[in-house]
């Protein structure tokens, strides 16, 4: 038998997304069966579970929604819920399917088999990483017409639902790097799923509670003191802003916020000391900081991945 | 150019010395057993070779090209197969080999053919839409060994092929590696089994505690190892004068006497050789006699002439077959490092 000899192909089919064989064989195995259709069938029943007692137990409390303002205050109600749902989703649902990405291949004894082949570091860390994203994107895309009765209700405007979905979006993209990230540099997927986990509880409850506790401590401790100096006043306005920004459901809450209060989609603007500051609206500030972190950390996995063993 | 080129090559794992300045040539077309005890160095040498494990000094070359600057262009030559059969549970037999065909930059039009025909070389093309899983382990090393011909790589380092198989399968694969040398490929092998290095290797390296104690053909380790061969000569009688001419050789160590035509005799003491043993057998009228050999090739041809030209019955002369397990086991002394 006479073995064809090789032939690269084209330069740009090449490195194209939907030709990665990491991406494929990736997708292909997950969509197999009917783990897919379980999860999916599963993550939308509980969401729809959610969305239906909330509004049984209101609807139950009211005799009607004649009240144009009860209906719009039902309507953020569950939107509010459905995001927060989707954030925990989102931030649980990444790690679980990323942390694993390369220690799994490490541990199977795969990853030297791949590491032979022509396949780039690059297109093993991107293939991987896209076949986690692909699936957390299709739970969150699903879930979209669960934010129709709300929309419906009221009280909740087009760009609210489009920014959540964005946050939302950028979340995915950014646990799902630290996974990746975490799979690459420690070879047991223990570890990596451990740290993946703890860095979303951590960015989605530690850090609100730290800032809670940091303002609680500060505010008791500095009661009675002298007002600070007006430049300590901005400074630690700006910091405040910028931990409100970086933090998932406080970057939401304070989006929401801005926009209830009548401030712009891109700008807020806070009366502080007299005088106006102006803060670039929260949801902005998160996704190109958590866009920006993605890049780096899917970077430095490529190198990880591409790194011979020393 | 060499197809394989080891120079001084060294790999420590922390203050341990896996491998000790190792030198090695390979040609191409070649079949080379790398034999050794287990911890002998023989995996760490071939993950050197396929790029896998950074050497600590030295250089390996594959086709005159440096495996540690020029990555790229030695993987297209080489294909790889460790002694562990990395599985994927969810992919049939088609998908693996049409993953790794994608893995190795194959367009998708030629993949199902490849495939196709690889599997008919390894004979699993019945199992073609079973899970991997569900495979014998000789049937994932075979498949194993369709993966790493997917490029149809010049250079095959193989990490212990036959090792836990049965020997049904392990003849499998030693009948595949016969064949892909025929195809011209040139083939780096580690194994614990020497009658697979027997069988089918053009040359033989043998590895302890990271030192290369010995290299060469069958022919060549043991003469350089075990320098005496053992020599049968068979005659119609004169068998009195036969071990008279060869008991003043100085290249023959010992006389045995395997059989004579008629009764028991004292040869060992007419010939006054201390290891001379005396075996007397019927053996329809011949004397057959084994002595040590100490000479090269042509020696051995001059004997034989000099047999014939004393105008000895000589009807039988033959060399024993040379034993890579005493070879191996002269060569190391089980030390593991």
């Amino acid at each position: 038998m006479k073995l064809p000899s090789l032939s690269a192909w084209p330069g740009l089919a090449q490195h194209a997304l939907w030709n990665n064989p990491i991406l494929v064989k990736e997708v292909r195995t997950r969509m197999r069966g009917n783990r897919a259709f379980v999860l999916l069938t599963v993550h939308l029943l509980i969401l729809g579970l959610a969305l239906a007692l909330i509004y049984l137990i209101i609807s139950l409390s009211q005799a009607t929604f004649n009240n144009p303002g009860d209906r719009q205050t039902l309507g953020k109600l569950i939107f509010g819920l459905l995001v927060w749902m989707e954030l925990v989703m989102v931030s649980f649902t990444s790690p679980a399917l990323t942390s694993g990405a390369i220690s799994l291949e490490r541990e199977r004894q795969t990853f030297d088999l791949l590491k032979v082949t022509l396949l780039k570091a690059r297109s093993l860390a991107l293939g991987k990483y896209f076949a986690g994203l692909v699936f957390v994107l299709l739970l969150l895309v699903t879930s979209l017409p669960l934010f129709g009765p709300p929309f419906i209700l009221g009280g909740i405007q087009l760009e609210e639902i489009l920014i959540a979905v964005l946050i939302l979006a950028t979340s995915a993209v950014s646990f799902c790097a630290v996974g990746l990230f975490l799979s690459s540099l420690f070879s047991r997927t223990l570890v990596a799923s451990v740290l993946a986990y703890a860095f979303a509880i951590l960015m989605n409850f530690g850090i609100p509670i730290m800032m809670l506790l940091v303002i609680t401590v500060l505010g008791a401790r500095f009661s009675g003191l002298a007002a600070p100096t007006p430049l300590w006043t901005v400074l630690w306005a700006y910091l405040a802003w910028l931990g409100i920004s970086l933090t998932p459901p406080a970057a939401m809450i304070g989006t929401e916020v801005a926009l209830i209060e009548g401030q712009g989609v891109w700008l807020a603007r806070l009366p502080m000391d007299g005088r106006e500051l102006v803060f670039i609206s929260p949801w902005i500030i998160y996704v190109g900081f958590y866009l920006l972190l993605s890049l780096a950390l899917i970077w430095l996995s490529t190198k990880l991945v591409a790194r011979t063993e020393r | 150019m060499h197809a394989i080129e080891l120079k001084d090559v060294t790999r420590c794992y922390g203050a341990r010395t896996a491998v000790d300045h190792l030198s090695l040539a390979i040609q191409p077309g070649e079949v080379f057993g790398f034999v050794g005890p287990n911890g002998a160095g023989k995996t760490s040498t071939i993950r050197m070779i396929a790029g896998l494990l950074q050497v600590t000094s030295g250089e390996i070359l594959v086709g005159g090209r440096s495996v540690c600057r020029e990555r790229e262009a030695v993987l297209g030559q080489i294909g790889y197969m460790p002694d562990y059969f990395g599985v994927y549970p969810d992919l049939k037999v088609w998908e693996y080999l049409d993953f790794f065909a994608a893995c190795y930059l194959i367009q998708p039009d030629r993949r199902p053919r490849l495939t196709g025909e690889l599997l008919e070389l390894v004979d699993l093309p019945h199992r073609r839409d079973d899970l991997v899983e569900s495979l014998s382990r000789g049937m994932k090393q075979r498949l194993s060994l369709a993966r790493t011909l997917l490029h149809d790589p010049q250079v095959l380092l193989l990490d212990e092929p036959a090792s836990g198989l049965d020997p049904r399968a392990r003849v499998e694969i030693r009948e595949l590696l016969v064949e892909l040398a025929h195809m011209g490929k040139t083939i780096f092998f580690s194994t614990h089994i020497l009658a697979d290095v027997a069988e089918i290797c053009t040359r033989v390296g043998i590895i302890e505690e990271g030192h290369l104690v010995a290299q060469g053909s069958l022919e060549e380790l043991h003469l350089q190892i075990i320098p005496a061969r053992r020599i049968e000569v068979t005659l119609l009688g004169e068998s009195e004068r036969a071990q008279a001419l060869l008991a003043d050789r100085p290249d023959v160590t010992s006389l045995e006497i395997l059989s004579l035509p008629a009764g028991p005799t004292s040869a060992s003491a007419a010939l006054g050789m201390p290891t001379l043993e005396v075996m007397q057998q019927k053996d329809g009228g011949r004397a057959r006699l084994a002595f040590e050999f100490n000479g090269q090739d042509p020696a051995l041809s001059r004997l034989l002439a000099e047999l014939v030209a004393a105008g000895l019955p000589v009807v039988g002369f033959s060399a024993d077959q040379r034993d890579l397990e005493e070879v191996y086991l002269r060569a190391t002394k089980g030390i593991v490092s």
